[in-house]
């Protein structure tokens, strides 16, 4: 362990599970603290994949599981057998944070609920990250990224003009909770070093989602109505959205922010006549003509190579980008010059890149190096370690079945 | 430091106009740091200039002060600011990536304890340091934005999720900084860069792609994650795991599709043909229900089937209300509004008392004559 990091000498315990919970303590063990991932052996985490994935230890080859569980240890534990929850109480007494993504019902039901772990340890910080949050009449409905993003008014105002409302296309607002946790989580533990008092934190994810349409409610307040979609168009900007290039007609993005800009990208066009045109000399201007302006911006990009036209958009200072499919991201060159992405070698799996720091501490870096553990890897290590327990003592828990070198259903999801 | 706020007696002086550095502040704000927003007339703040009413909730619980950064005596008040504060946020008033990099050594440099968080939209180096950005081309660099939905062309979030997420991410850092000061007694830069945060935020396409060789297909807009129109608005539906099939299955009234082989498990029903056959069922169904009755029952059954939340049904959704989420605020130009309080709730109640948005520049002699007594 890395003795400077930011969050060095901090315990965590992790029962989450899937990726909002997850990738919020892989954000926590980047950063130095010392996260132990426990799941049981009869329920493992959902992206560790579905019926019918068990053989090969499949397992262990899921890309997003392998990708949000680095820089954790990982042991196997039962914490619905009395034992398993007798050994989990005996790490939370010498722990600094649990964190937990259930719907709020389990954890009481596990005879784990807040009070039980403060008696363990009054210091203790526990996270809860659940969809709807542990009070109110919705507490008990079940959430993750889709349906909080339905939820929250995400879904709503994203979408095509006159079009229906439409998801976002990949998962990402469980990271976004995800980094809600982990900050919420980092202000704990920074409150308690100045206090000494823990702390539970109730995050629900439609409410952490829902800060960020502030706007929209505040309009919707005063208006009584709610507002329109708009697919890519923005007050202000004109031209702006994506236009199609050679070779494979791979989008890319253009935004002019004001006149200036405007004159300029004529001139990366070719097209002075329009810079000119007194018609569109203004963004509202632009604006009612802009099936002129995107057909004239699309004549060219469609007979310019797609890094070409961004690199002549930005010599001009106007903001392009490739739209970059999952490929291109993979081989970004920037990305790769800065030294992004990380390549960390797992058993099973091989060595692979994954994504870097979220954020880059000159001084104190993320230390990206541990791979995502294997099934219930450090379960003995822990008890051993932590709990002190001895060999004889390990053996009987893997024969009771309270922990287990391998997952022991068939069927998990 | 006693106190009982995880951030009383922290100073940070938000130079930043972008939305990730309004976010990042306003964390920064609730958690009882003292944070100053410095505007500048030549640099207007993106928020307060869209006029939707965001600044209300963004700027909540700062102070406000205007300073001309393009005078030699702005660019002299705000190095004195700085060195007068814990934590300064920055997206180009001090310079643009990569030449800024030397005045953000500088000002480190002149306070050692300084935490100096920098956004850039590619980073401080590399062949694309100083490219132009916006929002839209943040999202189409970060992997966003690379097929629309069935099949047509790609659309933005409508909500500006990803920048508040990058903002999430440099609020963490600030609090890390922090974290380690704490024994080290050393400040430093914090780099925020939007373009690796978005990927950030996405995960899973990149490594789908190096684990498979395959683009990551875009998910949600049909069986088994999708939007269905329904008799009055749009239902969601959702199938993650097995029992949410079952659950769909019973909740739709066809429990005979539980024990069809052709639908077993996630496996067959990944395939193309049979997700499309799911897709119509789906549709149809839904089309006959009303969505906020068909939500509470197939939650109640454990099926995740949702409504899709409009800002006012946010507003007058009753799980918000019951946990206590709004602040209510009688603006003097707005009028009435309803703001989120906090992303999330701590049983301490460790968040610092809401104070409204400051106007433009309220708080400028009030903190300019701080500063004269600080560094007198």
């Amino acid at each position: 362990m890395n003795a400077s990091a930011p969050l060095a000498g901090q315990r965590v315990l992790d029962l989450t599970a899937w990726q909002a919970g997850p990738l919020s303590t892989m954000i926590l063990g980047d950063f130095g603290a010392e996260v132990i991932k426990i799941e049981a052996p009869q329920r493992l985490d959902g992206w560790r994949g579905g019926a019918g994935l068990t053989a090969d230890k499949m397992y262990e080859r899921n890309p997003i599981w392998n990708a949000v569980n680095r820089s954790k240890l990982g042991i196997s534990l039962d914490l619905a057998s009395d034992e398993g929850r007798r050994l989990f109480l005996g790490l939370v007494a010498d722990a600094d944070v649990v964190v937990e993504n259930f719907t709020p019902r389990v954890m009481d039901k596990l005879g784990l609920g807040y009070d039980v772990l403060r008696a363990a340890n009054p210091r203790i910080i526990v996270a809860a990250l659940s969809g709807f949050g542990q009070t109110g009449p919705w507490r008990d409905y079940s959430a993750f990224a889709f349906p909080t993003e339905e939820v929250s008014g995400l879904a709503y105002l994203t979408g095509a003009r006159g079009g229906p409302p439409t998801l976002i296309g990949a998962s990402v607002t469980d990271a976004m909770v995800a980094a809600m946790g982990a900050f919420a989580v980092v202000a704990a533990i920074e409150r308690r070093a100045r206090c000494g008092e823990g702390d539970y934190i109730d995050l629900s994810q439609i409410e952490t989602l829902t800060t960020f349409i502030a706007g929209e409610l505040v309009q919707a307040t005063r208006t009584g109505v709610d507002p329109e979609r708009v697919g890519n168009d923005r007050p202000g900007s004109c031209p702006h959205g994506l236009y199609r290039c050679l070779p494979d007609g791979d989008r890319i993005a253009i935004a002019v922010r004001d006149d200036d800009e405007w004159h300029r990208l004529c001139e990366v066009i070719g097209r002075t006549d329009l810079a000119a045109d007194r018609r569109l000399a203004s963004v509202a201007g632009r604006v009612v003509d802009r099936d002129r302006v995107d057909a004239a911006v699309g004549a060219w990009t469609a007979n310019v190579d797609a890094t070409d036209a961004v690199d002549r958009l930005q010599a001009a200072r106007i903001p392009a980008a490739l739209a970059a499919r999952s490929s291109q991201l993979a081989m970004d060159e920037q990305l790769w010059a800065r030294e992004f992405y990380r390549i960390i070698d797992r058993d099973e799996v091989g060595a692979h890149p994954y994504p870097g720091p979220v954020v880059r501490l000159a001084a104190t870096p993320a230390v990206i190096e541990r791979p995502a553990p294997l099934y219930g890897q450090h379960t003995d290590e822990v008890l051993r370690d932590l709990l002190g327990l001895d060999d004889d003592e390990i053996a009987a828990l893997h024969a009771a079945g309270v922990t287990s070198n391998e997952p022991l259903a068939q069927d998990w999801r | 430091m006693g106190g009982s706020l995880a951030l009383d007696g922290v100073t940070v002086l938000e130079l930043t106009t972008g939305l990730p550095g309004a976010y990042c502040g306003r964390l920064l704000a609730m958690l009882g740091a003292d944070v100053v927003k410095v505007e500048s007339p030549h640099r207007p703040d993106e928020a307060r200039a869209a006029a939707t009413g965001a600044d209300r909730f963004l700027h909540a619980q700062k102070r406000s002060v205007v300073v001309d950064l393009a005078t030699a005596n702005g660019e002299r008040l705000v190095e004195r600011l700085a060195s007068n504060v814990d934590v300064v946020l920055d997206d180009g008033a001090l310079g643009e990536a990569p030449d800024v990099r030397v005045r953000y050594d500088a000002l480190l440099a002149a306070d050692p304890r300084l935490i100096l968080v920098a956004f850039s939209p590619y980073g401080l180096d590399g062949p694309r340091a100083g490219w132009q950005s916006t929002e839209l081309t943040e999202l189409a660099a970060g992997g966003w934005l690379p097929h629309g939905p069935h099949g047509g062309p790609p659309v933005m979030p409508g909500a500006p999720s990803a920048r508040c997420g990058a903002g999430t991410f440099a609020a963490l850092g600030a609090l890390l900084a922090i974290a380690a000061r704490r024994t080290s007694g050393a400040g430093q830069l914090v780099e925020v860069c939007l373009n690796e945060a978005f990927v950030h935020l996405l995960t899973a396409p990149t490594v789908f792609f190096t684990y498979t060789g395959l683009d990551m297909p875009r998910m949600g807009d049909g069986y088994p994650f999708g939007i269905y129109p329904c008799a009055d608005g749009s239902l969601g539906v959702s199938v993650l795991t097995q029992g949410h099939w079952q659950g769909l299955c019973r909740l739709m009234g066809r429990p005979d599709l539980i024990d069809d082989p052709r639908y077993r498990t996630g496996v067959e029903r990944a395939n193309p043909e049979v997700a499309a056959e799911l897709d119509r069922i789906v549709a149809a169904w839904a089309a006959e229900q009303s969505a906020h009755s068909t939500f509470h029952a197939a939650q109640a059954m454990r099926v995740a089937v949702t409504i899709v939340a409009s800002p006012t049904e946010v507003l007058s959704s009753p799980q918000y209300a019951a946990r206590g989420y709004w602040v209510d605020v009688d603006d003097d130009e707005l009028g009435m509004l309803r703001l989120p309080s906090t992303p999330f709730q701590l049983a301490s109640g460790a968040f610092a008392t809401f104070r409204p948005a400051p106007r433009v520049g309220a708080d400028t002699d009030a903190v300019l004559a701080t500063i004269v007594e600080a560094s007198a």
